[in-house]
């Protein structure tokens, strides 16, 4: 018979003598793990190595059209690699990495012991690593993954008249099933999360004193669970048409293809503040803390994010604008609306910046990146919005540039930021600041010669997804540029693995609250016991944390 | 906890049913002059008598959850045991539904139909109205294995007036099925 000794369940801090354990109790620990901090460092190494396979996807087709004519990878290769790259990404990585902050603070933050539904949340995380193999089961397929797009418009996606393929294969129908998966993952995550801020607050906690991060995470589920069964629904109409017959799409019998565009879109629009929201909510707890000053406008920022998430569900035809099936005009107007709570947000950044006493640590800096990276994703976005605009501008890198500035950039920025930010509050231990700082400059001059010659070509004219381009259309320095530029954030993405990896052993010691810190997440200890708090502080505002450290400023009323 | 886990989960699914509802009235739209195809007419005297089957095991799964409020197993457990009789009775229907109409299982055994075939299927009426009376059925599917699993439960004594929410879950999803069902019966029958 084995003995079992009691063993902690974190990894213990200062001073305390290092437990090992078996491999195989450790193993077992993790996979059967409820624990919501483990769940979200599972979701991040998920991401993170999802995040790997979709840049070197990436990297394939910075090469190919690095130069002109260039016949690096065929054209086969190089559609599945950007149908690949974009649904990775999208489903793979960024949902999950924004999953893994979201189960690590929004429990934390609200005061509570875990999720409201632990195995619910479990489910859910492992049914990332199933719809990602699924996915990437594909490349083993004859006739290799889905090479579509990661929209998978019919007819292309669908079959003929005569019931052949015009992507034969099994590629689409395994997309398919992966998108379902990670679509009801994503949806019963978004449950537990309501869930979990309606029911598990702390006494005091009231819904305007809940921290911003986690009021984003509240909205981006609501819109998760309005738009993703409406692309399941889709692709389920989809995958009846290429398998059993189904005759949705095909206008010779009397189907519409312009309808799978509005139901790909009535998804897709909204997954893009799915993706966005939560990101905007890390930069707002990053840039008071850092500014030494209360967020600007808290009531008015929760109001923002509402309007974002309610008018961002009236606007998906503006990607529709060529197809000329729809009311320009409506999705024109309601599409610049946007522009209006977004720039009350802006405005609540940098109003808490103003006349405060600014501190460049890592955190700060990728979250001022964020912000100057989403003006330009945002300022292009009106572009595109803009019906008459759109007529040339749609299907070129413009287009490409523009959403990579939104997501990319603001999203890896933005995830970087919260990453240099919690990362003391999930080990225990600091990252380095000298390599964020040098990370930080490698991957604003990385994005930035990626993606703004691209919107240059784009403006001249070179359309998306093209495996290749002839010497005489003149985009082969834009090309060439960006591709260099890919080279720096793939450095910049490297050295934040090498930093996490050695600052999780030999990282300095952080302490509870290294940044004094104001959210109920730097109550706790770094890294939290797996019951989270031993004690709360009394919540009488918006900044227990703050309040309770600083009774002078409180006394004042200078908080 | 779970009855606003429930609640929110149902919201989802009225996303799911209203994507294929909306479907089905688009293409309508789209085909306003040939919809249903000529010659095809859905029959509505089995449907009507399904809706009823579905509509008294409403009642039924309500008449449990009053039940297991007043802590009488007695009613719990025959009112559970009606309610998964009737979804049983009800996929029956939607079974012979399937064997009548002229819905084409051989053309399909060498992959999709060539052409547009004569009949139901494939055309876009064929396939809405097949794909949507078929996610239906797979939900009162699972929602007779729910209601199976909820009497075992009731059986064994799990359920007092202090502990029922995972019972009260599960009325719910079946209400949201029935009235799923009361708007597909009408969009698929009465309106056509």
């Amino acid at each position: 018979m084995t003995t079992h000794t009691f063993t902690p369940d974190q990894s213990p801090g200062v001073g305390a003598v290092r437990v090992t354990r078996p491999y195989r109790a450790v193993f077992l620990d993790w996979i059967t793990t409820t624990d919501h901090k483990k769940i979200g460092t599972m979701y991040a190494i998920a991401a993170s190595v999802f995040f790997l396979i979709g840049g070197i996807l990436a990297g394939i087709m910075r090469i190919q059209l690095a130069i002109p004519e260039n016949d690096f990878v065929t054209r086969d290769v190089f559609n599945q690699s950007f149908t690949m790259h974009g649904t990775i990404m999208v489903f793979l990585f960024l949902m999950p990495m924004l999953a893994a902050l979201g189960n690590w603070m929004v429990p934390l933050q609200v005061g509570a012991a875990d999720m409201a539904y632990p195995k619910v949340n479990a489910l859910a995380f492992w049914m990332i690593p199933l719809g990602g193999t699924v996915l990437l089961l594909s490349y083993l397929m004859p006739n290799g993954p889905h090479a579509g797009s990661w929209v998978s418009y019919p007819p292309l996606a669908d079959v003929s008249e005569s019931g052949t393929a015009f992507l034969p294969g099994h590629g689409v129908d395994l997309w398919i099933g992966a998108i379902a998966i990670l679509g009801i993952s994503s949806t019963l995550g978004s449950i537990n999360f309501i869930v979990t801020v309606y029911k598990m607050r702390a006494p005091g906690m009231t819904m305007l004193r809940v921290p911003i991060f986690t009021w984003t995470v509240i909205v981006q589920s609501f819109l998760a669970i309005f738009s993703l069964p409406v692309v399941t629904a889709g692709l389920a109409m989809l995958w009846i048409s290429r398998n059993l017959g189904g005759r949705f799409f095909d206008p010779s019998a009397g189907g519409d293809p312009i309808l799978y565009q509005h139901i790909f879109w009535y998804f897709g629009h909204p997954e893009v503040y799915i993706l966005v929201l939560p990101v905007m909510g890390v930069v707002s707890e990053i840039i008071p803390v850092f500014s030494r000053k209360p967020l600007f406008g808290y009531k008015a920022f929760i109001f923002a994010t509402l309007s974002i998430a309610a008018l961002g569900t009236m606007v998906w035809a503006h990607h529709m604008f060529t197809t000329g099936a729809i009311q320009v005009h409506f999705f024109a107007f309601t599409s610049f609306l946007i522009s209006v709570p977004t720039g009350v947000k802006m405005f609540n950044w940098t109003a808490t910046m103003y006349k405060g006493k600014i501190e460049f640590t890592s955190a700060m800096l990728f979250a001022l990146g964020f912000l100057m990276m989403f003006l330009i994703g945002g300022i292009t976005g009106v572009f595109n919005a803009t019906g008459g605009l759109d007529f040339s501008l749609h299907d070129t890198y413009f287009v490409v540039s523009h959403f990579h500035y939104v997501l990319v950039s603001a999203a890896l920025f933005g995830l970087f930021a919260g990453f240099y930010y919690w990362f003391p509050k999930m080990s225990g231990r600091m990252l380095n600041e000298t390599v964020g700082k040098v990370q930080f400059v490698l991957l604003f001059l990385g994005v930035n010669f990626t993606f703004l010659p691209q919107m240059l070509v784009g403006l001249d004219g070179m359309p998306r997804r093209i495996p290749t381009y002839t010497e005489e259309e003149g985009w082969g320095l834009g090309n060439l540029i960006s591709s260099y530029g890919y080279i720096l954030i793939a450095l910049a993405a490297i050295l934040f693995l090498l930093n996490v990896l050695l600052s999780m052993r030999r990282g300095k010691i952080s302490g509870d609250n290294p940044w004094d810190a104001y959210a109920l997440e730097w109550a706790t200890s770094s890294p939290p016991p797996y019951y989270n708090f031993d004690r709360l502080p009394l919540i009488r505002s918006e900044r227990p944390v703050f309040d309770e450290n600083h009774p002078e400023a409180v006394a004042t009323g200078d908080h | 906890m779970t009855v606003m886990g429930t609640v929110i989960f149902l919201a989802s699914e009225v996303m799911f049913f209203a994507t294929l509802l909306g479907s089905y009235y688009t293409l309508r739209a789209v085909n306003a002059d040939s919809w249903p195809p000529e010659g095809i007419e859905p029959e509505w005297p089995l449907p009507l008598l399904m809706t009823a089957t579905l509509l008294v095991s409403s009642v039924s799964i309500h008449g449990a959850v009053w039940a297991v409020r007043r802590d009488n197993r007695t009613v719990l457990t025959s009112a559970l045991a009606i309610t998964v009789l009737l979804g049983v009775m009800f996929m029956v229907g939607e079974i012979f539904e399937f064997s009548i109409a002229e819905f084409d299982f051989e053309g399909w055994k060498d992959g999709p139909p060539k052409g547009v075939a004569e009949g139901i299927v494939p055309g876009a009426y064929g396939s809405m109205f097949w794909t949507i009376l078929a996610f239906h059925g797979l939900h009162v599917s699972g929602g007779i294995i729910l209601n199976s699993y909820i009497l075992f439960s009731a059986l064994n004594g799990r359920f007092s007036s202090k502990n029922y929410q995972v019972l009260e879950s599960a009325s719910y999803y079946w209400h949201f099925v029935d009235v799923v069902w009361l708007i597909v019966f009408v969009t698929l029958y009465v309106v056509k």
